[in-house]
């Protein structure tokens, strides 16, 4: 399994802040097994049961920066599903997200289960629900997924991207009360990942991305984020190096306004052997309102000395400048200020294809 | 003074050959010119004289006042009296223009002048390139313009006094005035004594200098004509790939 | 119908997987501390200190990040701070290590001895006289501390353990225990001391030094500078270092506090420091971690008043066998703060070098302008090399910027280095020493020296 944070060096540990764990009786039991037991056939059956022993050890975490406080699980409804999924490769897939409970949870209570291979595919996953993904990619393929949450939204998707195949993956998570995207991205030798990971909205939205670099590989991801209100959006992007040659870049670029918070990790790990790689990472977060927060935790795992690493984060308000700028061409401030956020993301606007642009175009309208 | 003998070179880490076979002769007090098209390597010849350990020698042999050089580091080359200057210089930060030189000049010349007999010569020298005292005080090439770094180099090597020098296109990137200066510079050294291999792909420079010995054209690593300073005319007026035709 | 999974306090089951917290050893007991007050003839308030502290000690859990200090023996500590203990080791005990150190740096013969903790105090009786007269003038209070406890009581109460309560963390609560020697300074409003005072001017007891606590007050408009510790190895026969200090710089007040550190490689240097900032003062921490096994060391400054501001510039260095975890923190609590951060680490021979920091900005801190700059040079392959700084921002209105690299000594760059006939080994040093450059001018004349000559000690040792 491969877990997120490993601190350690020669043998020596450095001692790892344990997030403590909260248990409740409402927590999924064994009568909701069963009832999606029996709406599962193939290898996926014995999955659920043996995921679910695991499942009961672990409590839901009690974060510090994204409390969970409030959180109902929802009710579930299970629809007949028998895939001929490769169990093995779950294995070898499998890791520890947001927290493992989150993709336990997805590991036993999906509501729905996707496999996919090379072309275009498009998800959509409205209201509730639990979704477990699977994609490998042989040659080419390019994925959209797009989650409009209700109350309650847990998604775990694990991807392989074989030897020099290339995926371009757009990830769209909007709303929500509570939502959870454990994401597990492993590219082997060559092969090319364009990620474009957009949040915005939600009351408690957390993301979990980990992309594990092999030899020659090559990650080029940008990551956009919005939050208000009172909302908490708590990301976390870690580039895991282990093979020479190989790059990975991260954009983070967003803007948080009312009382709202993100929390942004980015995290470059540098494995030893991982000789002359190249591994960036710049952050910016645009602070609209007095009230809104930022906390930042770039870091830098480095063990590996042939390197070039760095990392870059950094919050600002409206650029005093830019409005002025803007206002003397005719714009009043209200606009100048629309112009501004709107740019932010327009880059990610300008690189979807037309089919989904309407559908997100209506978001960052809501945002401006 | 200088030899090179069938030289072949590659890159350490790859198998590609770089010197496909040069051959050279400079005697000393003489200046020799290296023209090339961009790209063809002629950057790699310069570095591969002076040790650059990317650069393995897989053939043929590198002899400086009599002796092979090919198997020694590049600090024992420039205790010889071999010196380049950089096209782009490196930075290092935290690191004293004024402090380095000297230390420099120690190991090449020896511990015999005291430190304040070295930095007086040192602001002489710097003087001569219209370079004040602060700037001897600057890190080492740390936010230097593009004139300010040849000028360190010019610097560097008017300082450090070399027998052979190789200036590896010192001209890229100066305005007249400062091409000028340098130039002159240069001509001076000879002058004094030191043998030139000035590389570069325009004529300018070579204008300002009123000795030119040989000039040779490169390409595709190997030295495929040499002749006068009428060369470096036909040149400019035909290009080279009347050269590569040759 | 939606079930409720409620999250809320009376329901609250923790999984316990709580290591067990480290007990006091025994013989570190209230009969011990009040020994101790008693030798030191010290007033009620502090005994009674020393005591909650013991309690809270206890009680708390070890702390939850950082090195590993399972390796920590507390037991040598009980005998070693019994008042009428041995406080001096034998010149056999002393390792190998740090005697051929000695010898290479060419430390005079009786400063040995006193950095081993062999023999008496420094010859500097007759220098500190003459500076104390000086001092006496201009009002300034500079004493060693158990003598500020019994002679300004008062003034010691009112700031002892007020930055950083007994409460902050386990070895907080230890020193509060069992805190011995360090210094107290108090300067006066409108007085700036023009020369840097040190430490080891006041050292009465050889070996001490590994519990002191340190308070600095400098009153409105004072300006001084204060060195503590050497660039010497410096060696002890315990392995704990949890000293404290503490800094209240007033306003329009200017703190300078410089620090090496090289404690010899059996220690855990679990420091803590910090400083707050009235209104316009300004607090400048310059720290070199050279040594020790394993240190946690995070200076911090609160910049309370309007205007304060923050400087925090450091050198650590991680040779073999060494874990430093080391970082700063900032937080800026009222408008128009500044604070920058270098921070600098070298790693080599399979050290780990391990950067934490905070950098935290509240609402009230509109108009503030922060800047972490965090440089890691890895030597060879063998080291580690980690950044992870935490930046919180809650206002819109201030400009807050971090950035790292970590890389290692371009080849290219020893290359030109060579090119104008500088050794492999020379050139590494030259480019080691750069690297570290903005961190050593900040040190007095004889300190950069040593500093240096210590960082070509240990290249020539790694690349030799």
């Amino acid at each position: 399994m491969e877990k997120t944070l490993v601190i350690e060096h020669d043998g020596e540990k450095a001692v790892v802040w344990e997030t403590p764990q909260i248990f409740s009786e409402n927590d999924y039991d064994y009568e909701v097994l069963e009832k999606a037991l029996e709406n599962t056939g193939g290898p996926l059956k014995e999955w659920r049961k043996k995921k679910y022993q695991e499942y009961k050890e672990w409590g839901f975490p009690r974060w510090k920066r994204c409390n969970l406080d409030g959180m109902s699980l929802p009710e579930l409804s299970f629809k007949w599903i028998d895939l001929d999924v490769d169990i093995s490769l779950l294995e070898r897939l499998d890791f520890e997200g947001a927290h493992r409970k989150f993709v336990l949870l997805g590991d036993t209570f999906f509501t729905d289960f996707r496999v996919y291979g090379d072309g275009k595919h498009v998800m959509r996953f409205d209201g509730d629900g639990i979704e477990n993904v699977l994609v490998v990619v042989e040659k080419e393929a390019e994925i959209y997924k797009l989650s409009s949450t209700d109350r309650f939204r847990n998604t775990v998707m694990r991807i392989l991207v074989k030897k020099n195949a290339s995926l371009k993956f757009f990830n769209l998570d909007f709303f929500g009360n509570f939502s959870f995207d454990n994401v597990f991205i492993v590219l082997e030798e060559g092969a090319r990942l364009v990620l474009r990971d957009f949040k915005a909205f939600g009351y408690r939205k957390t993301g979990h991305i980990l992309v594990k670099l092999n030899k020659s590989s090559k990650a080029d991801m940008k990551s956009f984020f919005y939050q208000n209100g009172s909302g908490i959006t708590d990301l976390l992007y870690l580039m895991r190096f282990e093979g020479e040659d190989a790059e990975g870049k991260l954009k983070g670029n967003g803007v948080v306004d009312g009382a709202g918070k993100i929390v942004f990790r980015g995290i470059l790990d540098v494995k030893r052997g991982s000789k002359n790689i190249v591994a960036e990472e710049t952050e910016h977060t645009l602070i609209l309102s007095p009230n809104a927060r930022m906390d930042a935790i770039p870091s830098l795992w480095v063990d590996e000395n042939d390197v070039t690493a760095s990392h870059s984060a950094s919050s600002s308000s409206l650029d005093e400048d830019e409005l002025f700028y803007l206002m003397t061409r005719g714009v009043d401030e209200i606009e100048a200020k629309k112009l501004i956020v709107r740019g932010v993301f327009n880059e990610l606007l300008d690189e979807l294809d037309e089919s989904l642009k309407g559908e997100v175009e209506n978001v960052v309208n809501r945002i401006v | 003074m200088l030899r090179i003998v069938d030289l072949h070179a590659k890159l350490r880490d790859e198998d590609k050959e770089i010197l496909k076979g040069v051959n050279l002769e400079i005697e000393k007090g003489e200046v020799h010119v290296l023209m090339g098209p961009n790209g063809s390597g002629k950057s790699t010849l310069a570095n591969v004289i002076m040790g650059n350990p990317r650069y393995i020698v897989t053939e043929g042999d590198i002899v400086f006042e009599g002796n092979s050089i090919k198997d020694l580091p590049p600090n024992e080359r420039a205790k010889l009296g071999i010196m380049m200057t950089f096209q782009n210089p490196y930075e290092v930060e935290g690191v004293k223009l004024s402090q380095f030189l000297i230390t420099a000049h120690r190991r090449i010349h020896g511990e015999d002048k005291n430190y304040l007999e070295l930095r007086k010569e040192l602001e002489e020298t710097a003087e001569k390139l219209g370079l004040d005292k602060d700037f001897l005080e600057r890190y080492l090439n740390v936010g230097f313009s593009g004139g300010e770094k040849k000028r360190s180099e010019i610097l560097q090597s008017l300082f450090l006094r070399p027998k052979l020098l190789i200036l590896d296109e010192i001209d890229s990137g100066l305005d007249v005035d400062a091409l000028r200066l340098i130039a002159n510079l240069i001509a001076r050294l000879n002058e004094e004594g030191v043998t030139l291999l000035i590389i570069t792909h325009y004529k300018r420079l070579l204008d300002h200098l009123k000795r030119i010995d040989k000039v040779h054209v490169y390409v595709d690593g190997r030295i495929v004509t040499s002749g006068g300073p009428e060369l470096a005319d036909e040149i400019e007026e035909k290009g080279y790939s009347l050269e590569g035709v040759r | 119908m939606m079930e409720r999974l409620i999250i809320d306090d009376s329901r609250f089951n923790f999984v316990p997987k709580v290591k067990t917290a480290y007990k006091a050893p025994p013989g570190l007991d209230e009969k011990l501390i009040m020994e101790i007050s008693r030798a030191k003839d010290e007033p009620e308030w502090m005994l009674k200190h020393r005591l909650e502290s013991l309690k809270v000690f206890n009680e708390w859990h070890n702390p939850r990040f950082g090195v590993d200090i399972s390796g920590l023996d507390l037991g040598k500590i009980v005998s070693y701070i019994k008042p009428d203990a041995k406080k001096s080791t034998s010149w056999e005990e002393v390792p190998e290590e740090v005697k051929e150190a000695f010898d290479k740096l060419g430390i005079p013969e009786a400063e040995r001895k006193y950095l081993s903790g062999v023999g008496a105090q420094l010859d500097s009786e007759i220098v500190y006289q003459n500076m104390k007269k000086e001092l006496e003038k201009m009002g300034v209070i500079f004493l060693d501390m158990e003598s500020a406890v019994r002679e300004y009581p008062d003034l010691v109460k009112k700031y002892f353990m007020k930055l950083v309560p007994i409460t902050d963390h386990k070895f907080a609560a230890l020193h509060g225990a069992i805190w011995s020697g360090g210094t107290f300074l108090y300067v006066p409003a409108g007085v700036k001391i023009p020369m840097p005072l040190q430490a080891y001017f006041l050292m009465s007891n050889p070996g001490m030094g590994q519990f002191e606590h340190t308070i600095i007050v400098a009153e409105e408009g004072s300006e001084v500078t204060f060195i503590e510790g050497c660039s010497a190895p410096r060696y002890n026969i315990i392995n704990l270092h949890a000293g404290m200090v503490e800094i209240y710089v007033k306003k329009g007040a200017k703190v300078k506090y410089l620090t090496i550190q090289n404690w010899s490689k059996n220690t855990y240097n679990l420091n803590t420091k910090r400083s707050i900032v009235d209104e316009e003062g300004s607090m400048t921490w310059v720290s070199g971690s050279l040594g020790s096994q394993k240190t946690m060391l995070y200076p911090m400054t609160i910049l309370k008043g309007k205007g304060a501001r923050a400087e925090s510039m450091s050198i650590t260095y991680a040779g073999p066998g060494q874990h430093m975890d080391t970082g700063s923190k900032v937080v800026h609590l009222a408008p128009y703060t500044s604070s920058i951060v270098s921070a600098k680490s070298i790693s080599l021979g399979g050290g780990w070098a391990f950067y934490r920091g905070l950098l935290k900005i509240t609402k009230e801190a509109v108009k503030s302008k922060a800047s972490v700059e965090c440089a890691a040079l890895m030597l060879d392959n063998r080291s580690k090399s980690d950044t992870v700084p935490i930046i919180e921002v809650e206002t819109d209105r201030a400009d807050v910027g971090h950035e790292a690299r970590i890389g290692r000594i371009g080849e290219d760059q020893i290359f030109y280095l060579m090119s104008r006939g500088l050794s492999e080994q020379e050139a590494k040093a030259m480019i080691v020493k750069g690297f570290v450059e903005p961190v050593v001018k900040e040190l007095p004349f004889e300190y950069a020296v040593e500093l240096n000559k210590l960082l070509e000690l240990e290249i020539e040792k790694s690349i030799g």
